[in-house]
């Protein structure tokens, strides 16, 4: 009411009791932000000495609740880094369709030395590991200018323990890249190897 | 210890109170998805390295922890007590490798173990700074690591388990140190409840390296994320502009070695 009589009769003053109520109201919106927060993620624990602090994960979205919106549409890349996989690697591409039909997602995809190098997982294939190796004065392969999707890539499997239950499907995924021997670590359907893509070999790493 | 908690404790509301405006605004531009604010600093995830410099802000990566070829307690703790050291924004991120019958580096008693150790090492070492710039624990949990011969069920149940304890843990670390998952879920083999629930208490980190990765995380609608992509994938995965375009949220927020609140991504190396 009072805000109301003042917004009428004294413009420049008006603006004092509604910047008031937007500072409380913003100091409250804090405070309960702060300690709602902590208060809805800690059914499970008893707070000792600090409280849970806000922005941390409070479970999946009840039925009703704003939630951030999906990505629309978003716009693919107009180009890519020298050394990474380019738009011959999308999904889309009819190559790559087929291999993933085949052999699973793709988990990682990258150059290494001369050559490139893609791993599966979740596919029905215990050949997960895909190579390409590009001839010395093929500048096209070695840069991935070109399409690559459509050369003769080599499937390789991994020396590693059967495929663990029906419930699972294969696995490799990489763990490191080490760029001066041009290999990499990675782990085959729970194996940990080094591949060498210049040989297409598999060096198991010793457990400890 | 009872000063410096206390001081904390003061920091922090004031810092929520700012973020109310921060969080207030990334929700009206953020009507188109993703990330917004867009990130403007990077956590550099990669093993503890040889040199100790260049980084703004910095995730170790505790890789084949227990196994010969992964790295020492001394040698996680010497890498972030550098970082923290210098006042930069720092993670240690365990990738949990404990599955039965495979290649077995860890097991949720010596991840806990590590842990502890940890926590008392870097608040030792830092009793000041590690309560501003020691982020926390980052947990690489995914599923072909923990348990794929024992079964989907066993795996996630100690891998839920593992949660818990963390969570407690972190209520008695100083300061603003927590933890994150940086799950990933690309075979898809844990469902969308067992993925919310592995997520839940904790900062998201996902993983988004494919169309089924960045599903999950769709569907788990956290208000904010770290997004963890790595340069190392498929197009258009392996694009930091697509990738932070791909996920929903806020990013997360952390103040810089100037004192600056930045807004954070996480990059794979």
């Amino acid at each position: 009411m009072r805000i109301g009589v003042s917004a009428t009769s004294h413009p420049s003053n008006s603006k004092r009791p509604l910047l008031t109520v937007i500072f409380v109201l913003l100091v409250v919106l804090g405070i309960f932000g702060f300690y709602a927060a902590g208060n809805s993620a800690a059914t499970s624990v008893t707070s000792t000495t600090k409280p849970m602090p806000s922005g941390i994960y409070s479970g999946a979205p009840a039925p009703g609740q704003i939630v951030p919106p999906a990505p629309a549409d978003v716009p693919l890349p107009a180009s890519y880094a020298a050394g990474t996989c380019g738009n011959w690697s999308l999904a889309t591409n009819p190559n790559i369709a087929a291999m993933v039909q085949s052999h699973g997602e793709i988990r990682n995809c990258l150059e290494v030395g001369n050559d490139w190098v893609m791993l599966f997982v979740a596919g029905p294939s215990p050949a997960d590991v895909a190579v390409l190796q590009c001839a010395a004065s093929d500048s096209g392969c070695q840069t991935g200018a070109s399409d690559l999707s459509g050369l003769t890539w080599d499937w390789l499997t991994p020396p590693t323990s059967p495929q663990p239950s029906s419930q699972y499907a294969y696995a490799a995924s990489l763990i490191e890249v080490n760029s001066s021997s041009h290999t990499l670590l990675i782990d085959a359907n729970g194996s940990v190897l080094t591949l060498n893509p210049s040989t297409e070999t598999f060096t198991p790493e010793t457990q400890g | 210890m009872v000063r410096h908690i206390s001081n904390t404790a003061l920091k922090r509301l004031g810092v929520s109170v700012s973020l109310v405006c921060v969080i207030s605004m990334a929700g009206l531009v953020s009507i188109a998805g993703a990330q917004s604010p867009t990130p403007n600093h990077t956590f550099i995830n990669d093993s503890p390295p040889t040199e100790l410099t260049g980084y703004p802000g910095y995730t170790v990566e505790v890789a084949d922890y227990g196994c010969s070829d992964g790295p020492s307690i001394s040698q996680i703790e010497t890498t972030a007590n550098h970082y923290i050291g210098d006042q930069e924004p720092t993670w240690i991120a365990i990738t949990l490798e404990w599955s039965p019958g495979e290649y077995v580096c860890n097991t949720k008693a010596s991840v806990e173990s590590l842990i502890s150790s940890l926590i008392s090492n870097i608040d030792a070492t830092h009793p000041t700074y590690a309560a501003d710039y020691w982020q926390g624990i980052m947990l690489d949990e995914e599923p072909w690591f923990v348990g794929t011969a024992a079964g989907q069920s066993t795996s996630y149940s100690n891998v839920l388990s593992l949660n818990t304890w963390i969570t407690s843990e972190m209520l008695n670390a100083t300061g603003i140190t927590w933890w994150s998952n940086e799950i990933a879920n690309a075979g898809g083999w844990w469902s969308q409840p067992e993925f919310d629930n592995l997520l839940t208490n904790s900062f998201p980190a996902p993983q988004v390296y494919n169309s089924v990765m960045a599903g999950y995380v769709a569907a788990a609608a956290s208000s904010e994320n770290l997004v963890t992509w790595n340069p190392n994938e498929a197009a258009p995965y392996n694009s930091e502009s697509f990738v932070l375009g791909d996920v929903s949220g806020a990013p997360y927020s952390a103040y810089n070695s100037n004192g600056a609140l930045c807004y954070w991504e996480n990059e794979f190396s």
